[in-house]
Order: structure tokens, then sequence, then C-alpha cells
């Protein structure tokens, strides 16, 4: 099977704007800050005033896994670069907002230039508008899980011979709600995905290999068993320890996942955390996962699960096989 | 590699609320918007080809709190389910790839009618495939696709992908959308919306007008059909083509450049050439600059046999289902090329001298060969083009 590599990442979120600073972020008590993005450095002082934070945040992580990347999307073919976002809020605070000013003073006073925001796509959508990238582009909104499954997704289309090269990513706005929470987070996380001939060819440095991954669901009262074929065709060749990000040990599934990799798979997971290992950045949080698995081991598996019984997995492994 | 084939087939529409009274309805040729009943729509244009006399299905605990999108889902994958024939068991292992574009932002938007605002698992607004493998017991391969009005054409896409991966051998796919009340807003701020009705093709046009409903197909491995006794079938997904203009939030780049492109893109890889498509579904929203471009490109596409070709412009019933409208386009060409039939189109009171297009009016006429090809686009210029055939 042809090899997708990870070359880069990029990812802003209220503790961390690096993936150094990601792994060295451990607090987050409390609401975040608001206006704890500036999108100047990342998108210049204009062209950005009637986009969403969802918007912002996202091309701003999708240009820093670029620089990461070492990839000028100027020079490849337009057709040959695809976009997958994965998402649960980043139109619904927009939406809110809208459905205010419609019931208590009329469509009129919608602001037309930022009308089209109400769409969950128009994130997604400006990343090829910025870059020009027309392979295809994709949102993905199953929840929490749709950030693994844009990886998923954008590689399976490489496979296919849908793109050569992407951007893969998640992207959040803190959600509507009625009452203070600090469950909920914002913030975007990008990678950048390339066939390992065509990164090995140019010279990247790759970051890891996709080793492979499943989006599933577990209906409730589900025997979790259902999830050893895909869990064992995952693990199929991996050698432990290995490298595992997901859901606490207050999660069900996760512990049963844990359970099965250790004595079924006979695999030793050795249990990394990094922020938003809880699910606070939705969609985003596993890839924040991914992104501290890749620097700081190159290899390990990601789980992620959402509490109407969506599971994702994705496992890279090291990116020295790649090619 | 495994053939895709459509096994069985649910609707909620402006025109019935199953199989039958829709395919009726689409050969009464006939059908208006009225004006949405929601007290709290502040807007001019209020049209809405609107889903009436539907009764949300009754669900267990494992589909969370349902809105508009999700019931219509689960309502039209119920009806699918059983025209598959398929049992609970034979679905357990199945997937969902399920396309919307706006999910139960519903629950949101009835907030200020009394509801209760949406907390826990059901504050997320696309949970959609979640509501779908939750009452159905599903926990195969799942994705749901919110790529705007091209949605659901892609989860069809994805779905077929996953049959022939061999990642699952039944997939509940399509699309669903609700009204939701923000984006006929945003609809009408944007000046998109046509005062009348939606009448793709027309010169009069003005724009869209939304409607709503889902659409859902069970998708199947030809090998488990027939290892479960079925020998026939709606039809088979044969190709798909993906391309991006990246070029405007909301607006077609004008040349048709990537929507060309998707529609080869089907072709190539359903192997066909242009002349062996015997029926169109286009996107066709009514707005005026989508319809032209949309015209040209077939044109490119099909050369001087566009004249011919017969084109079946659904939106002009049913209005714009959102992210529901690609599957809408491929269930319906699969009742066309089952039956041999394309309904006739609604009348055009004054065809549009730039869209040179065959659309039949008054009678039905059988599809030129046994493939058909559907397109579906969507703000930001996200296109795909399907290809499904009645063969073997």
């Amino acid at each position: 099977m042809t090899a997708v590599v990870i070359t880069g990442t990029g990812l802003v979120c209220p503790i961390a704007a690096s993936v150094p600073e990601l792994l060295a972020g451990s607090s987050e008590a409390g609401p975040p800050e608001r206006n704890w993005f500036d999108p100047v450095p990342y998108l210049g002082k204009r062209g950005w005033k009637y986009f969403s934070p969802a918007t912002r945040y996202v091309l701003a992580a999708a240009g820093l896994a670029l620089a990461d990347a070492e990839l000028d999307p100027a020079a490849q073919r337009d057709e040959s670069m695809g976009v997958v976002v994965g998402t649960n809020f980043a139109a619904a605070p927009v939406v809110g907002r809208f459905d205010d000013v419609v019931i208590a003073e009329g469509a009129d006073m919608l602001s037309p230039a930022e009308a089209a925001n109400f769409s969950v796509n128009i994130p997604a959508s400006q990343i090829s508008m910025k870059y020009a990238m027309r392979a295809f582009n994709l949102t993905l909104t199953d929840p929490v899980v749709a950030g693994l499954e844009s990886l998923l997704t954008l590689s399976a289309a490489m496979r296919r011979g849908r793109a050569r090269l992407g951007i893969a990513g998640a992207t959040e706005e803190r959600p509507p709600t009625p009452q203070p929470t600090a469950a909920l987070n914002e913030g975007a996380c990008c990678f950048t995905l390339e066939l390992a001939f065509d990164a090995a060819a140019r010279g990247a440095r790759v970051r890891a290999t996709l080793a492979g991954g499943f989006s599933r669901f577990l209906p409730p009262g589900a025997d979790p068993a259902v999830l050893a074929g895909p869990l064992t065709a995952l693990l199929e060749d991996a050698v432990g320890p290995l490298p595992y990000a997901g859901p606490g040990a207050d999660d069900l599934v996760a512990r049963q996942v844990d359970g099965f990799v250790t004595s079924k798979a006979g695999v030793e997971l050795v249990r990394c955390e990094y922020p938003g290992a809880d699910g606070r950045y939705a969609t985003a949080s596993p890839l924040l996962q991914l992104a501290g698995l890749v620097a700081e081991h190159g290899q390990g598996l990601v789980v992620a699960t959402s509490p109407q019984g969506h599971v994702a997995a994705l496992r890279v492994r090291d990116g020295g096989d790649g090619t | 590699m495994e053939r895709a084939v459509i096994t069985g087939l649910g609707v909620i529409s402006c025109l019935g609320l199953d199989i039958d009274s829709y395919w009726a309805g689409l050969m009464r040729a006939h059908q208006r918007p009225s004006e949405v009943p929601d007290p709290h729509a502040n807007m001019s244009n209020r049209l809405l080809y609107q889903v009436t006399g539907f009764t949300s299905p009754e669900v267990g605990t494992g589909a969370g709190r349902l809105g508009r999108t999700s019931s219509f889902a689960v309502a039209a994958a119920q009806q699918a389910v059983r025209d598959a024939g398929l049992s609970p068991t034979a679905l357990a292992d199945a997937g969902v790839s399920i396309g919307t574009g706006v999910g139960d932002t519903s629950l949101y938007e009835d907030v200020p009618a009394g509801g209760a605002f949406p907390t826990g698992a059901d504050a997320f607004p696309f949970k959609v495939a979640s509501a779908l493998a939750g009452e159905l017991n599903l926990s195969g391969p799942m994705t749901s696709v919110s790529t705007a009005c091209s949605a659901s054409a892609y989860s069809v896409s994805l779905a077929a992908d996953m049959i022939r991966n061999g990642e699952a051998d039944v997939v509940i796919t399509g699309g669903a959308d609700g009204y939701t009340r923000v984006g006929v807003a945003c609809f009408n701020r944007m000046g998109a919306l046509d005062p009348d009705r939606c009448r793709p093709f027309d010169a009069e046009r003005r724009g869209t007008v939304f409607g709503e409903g889902a659409a859902v197909m069970v998708l199947e491995s030809e090998s488990h059909a027939r290892a479960r006794g079925r020998t026939n079938w709606y039809a088979t997904v044969e190709g798909a083509g993906w391309s991006c203009d990246g070029f405007h939030p909301t607006a077609p780049e004008g040349r048709g450049t990537q929507i060309v492109r998707a529609m080869r893109g089907a072709l190539d890889e359903a192997g066909l050439r242009p002349e062996d498509v015997g029926c169109v579904v286009p996107h066709g929203t009514g707005t005026p600059l989508n319809d032209t471009v949309e015209s040209r490109s077939m044109s490119a596409v099909f050369g001087p046999a566009v004249e011919s070709l017969p084109v079946y412009s659904l939106k002009a019933l049913l209005g714009h289902t959102g992210g529901a409208a690609g599957a809408f386009g491929l269930l319906t060409a699969a009742l066309i090329l089952d039956r041999g039939v394309i309904p006739p189109n609604v009348a055009i009171e004054k065809p549009d001298p730039d869209c040179v297009l065959r659309l039949h009016t008054d009678e039905p006429v059988p599809p030129a060969s046994s493939h058909a090809l559907v397109n579906a686009y969507a703000f930001g210029g996200n296109n795909t083009s399907v290809v499904i055939g009645r063969t073997g």
C-alpha cells in the first residue's frame, strides 16, 4: 500500500501556539480567556476581518503546518492538493449570533460579508482559497472523532489517487452555552500529509508514517469486542512499548481499548497525555494528542471517543520506514 | 474490487414520506413552496418546500435527542433498511456515511420557542451519524460529511469507497437537512432567494428556494447482496469525481474548470465515455450564475450531444435540500434507472438561452442508456459528480 507520511504540524490553542509549547503545557484550569488569539502574526493585517474565529484558527494552523513541512503550495500543482477538516462547533457560535439578530432585528441586519459563515464548511474552504488547493475540500463532523477522520479520509483519498498531498486538521470555536463551562475550549491543529515517495523526493523531514486507523461506533450496551477486529488489524505489526494517547481512565471505552490491546494484542501501552486529552477541544483534541506523540516519540496510537459512542483510532509509526 | 450496489431506498420529502408517494410526486411534476410557519423568521422571503405530515420516529435512548435533520434521517434509514430486506443481525457491522449541511441546528433554533437548550451529548450539532448508528445498532465504519450542499454526494462516494476497500459490506448512506431559520435568513441577506419558486434554468430565475428532507440508501457489496439471495438492485455506484474551485466562498468559478474536472473524473473512474451517459441530474439550484456555469460545463463535457441528453431538474420540485441535495439526486437517478423512466420536468416558463439543456416537460421519457450522472456543488466551490449504472 502506498505510504502516507506526516511532514508538518501546526497548532494554535489558548495554551500553545507551537508543538514545544504544547509539550510544556499542563495547566488548563478555568475557562479560556477571550481574545487569546491575535490573527496578525499568522494572517497579516488585512483580509480576515469577516472570517469566523474557527476560520482564523485553522488558517493559522494550516500555515504553521506548511511552514513546518517547508512546503510551498505555490510550487505544487493545484489539483494535487486536498483539504479535509474536522469540526463540531465551527459554525454553532456564528449561527447563535446570527439567530439573535434575526429574531431581534430581522435578517436585513445581518452582515452580508459574514453571511456565508453560517455554513460549517467555510473554514476548510478558506484553506483551499488561500493556497489554491483544488484536488478536493471536505468538512467532516462526527462528534470529537472527526479530527482523526480527517487524516484517515485524506490519506485514503491520496491512496486512491485523488490527491498527492494536502492539509488534514480540525478547528473549533467555543460552542454557545447558557451556563459557564470550562469543559469546552477552542483552537485548531493541522498536519501536512504527503505521499512518502514525494516527501522523500523533495528531501522533506518525515515526522511519522500513517500506519492505519478506523472510525467506528459502539451502540449503547454493545459489546466492545466489536472493536477487536479493527484494533487487531491496526496493531498487527506493532511491537511494544507503544506510546498511547487518548481519553483518561474514567472513559469506559478507553479502558476497554486499553485492556484489549494489552491482553489480546499483547502490546504494552505507555500512556502519554497532552493538553486536551479530556476532549475539551472537541475534534481538535485527538489531533493535539497526535501532535504530541509525533513530536515526542515519532510513533504511537491515538484513540478518541465521543459521548454519543463514536470511537476512532489512528496509529503512526516511525517516519524512517515510510518509503 | 467489490462493486457497491444500491439495495434499499428511503425518503422523507415535501412530495411524500415514502418512495411510492415520492415517485408519484415526481411524475406529477408540480409543487410550490409555502411560507414557513416560524414566528421568529423575521425576513422578507420565508418560502420553503416543507415536509408536512411527518411524525418524528420513536427512538431508543441510544439515538439521543433528535433534531429535525436527524429525525428525517432516521425515518428514511428505517425505510431503506426495510426496503433492502436486511435483518438487524446483518446490520450489526454496517457502516454509516451521511451528509448534512446544518445537522441538528434546529435544536438551538427551537430554544426561543421554548425548547430546552441542548446540553451534554445533545449539544453537538452534527450527530446525524450518531443518531443513525445508535438507533439501528450499527458499529461499522462511520463518517459524517458537512461540505455544505455537496455533502451527501460526497458521503455516497465515501460509502462506495468503504465497500470497495473491504471496510464494510453494508453502509447506510445519503443525506438529510431540516429547515434552518439562520440558513434561510443568510440567503435572504445575500439576495440569493427566488421570490416565486425554485426554477432552475429559467431565464427569469432569481435564486434558489430551500427545501428539506432526507434521502437514504443502503449500499451493499455485490457479494454480500448475492450471498443473501439478492440478484437485483436499483443501481451500482460506478464512479465519482471530486474537485474544488478554491475561488470564492459562495460564487462558482465562472469558467467551470473544476466542475468539468469532477464530471470527467466520475466518468473516468466508472470507465465510461460521455456518450455512455443516458441521463443527468444536475445541481441546478436556480441561482443565476450557478445554472449558467453548470450548463456550459455540461456542454464542455458532452459536446453538442448535450442538447439531446435527457436532464432531470429535481430542485424545481423539491427546492434546494442543502446537504441532502446530492443524495436526493442519486436516489432519484436510481429510481429512474430502475424504472426506465425519467419523470417530466416542471414546466419552464422562459427557457434560458444560455442553458442549452434538454429539459423535457409534459411527458416522461426513457433514459438514453443505463448510466446516470449526478452533480452536486457547494459553498467554497466544493464539487463532486457521481455516476451510477444499472448493469449486471
